[in-house]
């Protein structure tokens, strides 16, 4: 098992590398640099030139991508010129926010998919299945940014359940945070529930139908233990692996609802980032995004290990 | 001798066929009965039966499975599960996934006994599973119990699955096809062990086989199946050495042996189980059989032609209705 999770940690180390490289290449390569948007269009090239060599801009990629690189490990991303605060505490700050938005629509679609999708297949050609399945794929289809104006008039404005625009950080007010994230993690769960739903469908399915179920029937176990302990176990590693690559998905995805909702996510920091040219915060937002994306891959990697003792025997050669 | 196994004209059918019908036999404590029968004629879907283990598309339409004296189609679905955890041990045919692929096989073998016994009884449980395996021929049994499925051959799992269906000291030991997809050696250790076991146990065997050399050696009766029918049930010697049916004489013909003439072609039986044979009102045979006649037209009766060797088929009951 250790031998496999270093291995998996090493190849993330080197994706990691390597996204960065090419992000950091071509934000470089991007029309507009610092120089420009510092001095405006109509500087002379006296001054841009005099600027890019004081910023370091006239040193070769490769050095200026090491540097970045080198400072980044030491968690030191620079100053945005927008807010002219350091990248990391502007990250930092707005950390809160997004991870709870995907933790919380995470852990809402999977116990949402999973008991829709358990109850699906073991009903699987009757009513409740075709129901189920319609209904989840119905909703999935409803564009996010229209569902949550939606529910921001209903639930917000008229029934006055959650703050319309009242963001409190969780420093202020825990309570009154977690409930101004309550609608926009529904509302991210719910474009998550259709695929995962199938996916706990189709491999619940199959495993139910598979014969050591047959086995479980003849030994006399309870239908509960032969559903818990036969059927969901070797169902689960398949919806594992969506729900680790859904939730590395949503890290980078937040914007939309961030949006709506007013919540200072890490989403709209990278939109602000590129709209403003702000290219330490666009770097540093990318960098971060990233190393959630490969961390939590890392993390899916270990939990199907945990669920599949064959991968852990293998050391990971399945 | 009391029944350890009754089957009462049982009939089974899904939405379109009929795919079972009228099968009536009985098998009496430490007795063997093997099926025999080309694949698709009922031998499968009749140990279902009496596992009540049937799809749920199939559908028993009249008679009476009875298992130690017990109606089970009396009994509500839990009830039939605990009766048939304790007293029946199934062995199925050796499929990969029989076993589960992500559980060790203690757990899978023991996990029955801790039903029946509580939680308290694990330690008993493994060892008695250890005692188990030793007994069906696996050498180190602590390190299979701590093994997972793919860790073992598949003549290993076979034996895992006996030894399995063994841990509630069953009456009765239903098995399928349990050579099937083994190699030779490990078949002829599978038969060998199969011999220990009932010469060891008070244990009652209902055999699925298409190994009739396998038949011959560990059955004391022979059910003949045909398209959902018993066409010929007796003692083996009256089966295997006097077959009546013309069925039983073809399937019987078919298996080759070492001083056969190599330039001749095999035996076969010629067409095949077709549709309107298993919904016919007279013998299912009828378009195959050499000897058929119009009186095969009809329903065809059984004939005893001894107390335990009965045919059915109009060459013997004469054409008589």
């Amino acid at each position: 098992m250790l031998k496999y999770i270093l291995k998996r940690f090493l190849s993330s180390l080197a994706v990691l590398f390597f996204v960065t490289l090419i992000t950091f290449f071509v934000i470089s390569v991007l029309p507009g640099d610092q120089a420009i948007l510092a001095l405006g269009l109509d500087a002379t090239q006296e001054s841009l030139d005099a600027l890019r060599s004081s910023l370091g801009l006239d040193r070769p990629f490769l050095v200026r991508y090491l540097e970045w690189l080198f400072s980044a490990i030491r968690f030191d991303l620079g100053t945005s010129s927008v807010y002219g605060e350091r990248v990391i505490n502007l990250i930092v700050s707005r950390l809160p926010v997004t991870f709870f938005l995907t933790l919380f629509s995470i852990i809402i679609a999977s116990l949402i998919s999973a008991a829709l999708g358990l109850i699906a297949s073991l009903n699987k050609g009757r009513v409740a299945d075709g129901a189920i399945r319609t209904t989840v794929l119905a909703i999935s289809s409803l564009p996010s940014f229209w569902i949550s104006l939606l529910c921001l008039v209903f639930f917000c404005g008229k029934l006055k359940w959650f703050p319309v625009n009242g963001y409190t950080a969780p420093s202020v007010n825990v309570f009154e945070f977690i409930r101004s994230m309550v609608l926009p993690s529904f509302i991210l769960a719910f474009g998550e529930i259709a695929l995962m739903t199938r996916m706990f469908y189709s491999s619940l399915v199959r495993s139910l139908s598979d014969d050591y179920m047959i086995a479980c029937e003849v030994k006399g176990l309870s239908r509960l233990r032969a559903l818990i302990h036969y059927g969901v176990r070797s169902a689960i590693i398949a919806p594992i692996t969506l729900i680790g690559n859904q939730a590395a998905k949503l890290f980078g995805g937040t914007v939309i609802v961030e949006t709506v909702f007013s919540l200072p996510g890490i989403g709209r920091l990278l939109l602000v980032s590129v709209e403003q040219h702000d290219i330490a915060l666009l770097e540093g937002v990318v960098l971060f995004i990233t190393v959630m994306v490969v961390l939590m891959n890392f993390l899916t990697d270990i939990a199907v290990a945990l669920a599949d003792p064959l991968i852990r025997l293998s050391g990971g050669e399945k | 001798m009391s029944d350890i196994l009754k089957l009462n004209k049982i009939s089974a059918h899904d939405d379109a066929r009929t795919l079972l019908k009228d099968v009536s036999l009985s098998l009496g404590e430490n007795e063997t009965i093997a099926f025999i029968g080309e694949s698709g004629s009922g031998k499968t879907i009749t140990l279902k039966a009496i596992l009540g283990l049937l799809p749920d598309d199939i559908k028993i339409s009249h008679g009476s499975v009875e298992i130690c004296g017990k109606d089970i189609y009396s009994l509500n679905k839990k009830e039939k599960r605990r009766f048939l955890g304790s007293h029946i041990g199934f062995v199925a045919q050796n499929t990969v996934n029989y076993l589960h692929p992500l559980l060790r096989v203690g757990v899978q073998m023991t996990d029955g006994y801790i039903t029946f016994n509580g939680k308290k009884s694990k330690s008993e449980a493994y060892e008695k599973a250890a005692k188990l395996l030793t007994s069906v021929g696996i050498q180190d049994p602590d390190r299979v119990l701590s093994s997972y499925p793919s860790q073992l051959s598949g003549g290993m799992r076979q034996r895992v699955n006996i030894a399995t269906a063994l841990m509630m000291n069953p009456s009765m030991l239903l098995s399928d096809e349990p050579t099937t997809a083994l190699d030779k050696v490990v078949q002829k250790q599978v038969i060998d062990l199969y011999l220990s076991l009932l010469k060891e146990r008070a244990l009652s065997l209902v055999l699925v086989s298409h190994d009739l050399f396998f038949v011959n050696k560990i059955a004391d009766k022979v059910a003949v199946f045909y398209s959902g029918q018993v066409v010929e049930i007796g003692l083996k010697d009256e089966v295997l050495s006097n077959p009546l049916h013309p069925y039983t004489k073809a399937l019987l013909a078919l298996s080759p042996s070492m001083d056969m003439d190599k330039r001749k072609p095999l035996n076969e039986i010629k067409g095949y189980i077709s549709e309107e044979d298993r919904s016919r009102v007279g013998c299912p045979f009828f378009s195959r059989c050499p000897y058929s006649s119009k009186s095969c037209e009809q329903e065809v009766k059984e004939s005893f032609v001894t107390p335990t060797h009965c045919v059915k088929c109009t060459l013997i009951s004469g054409g008589q209705i």
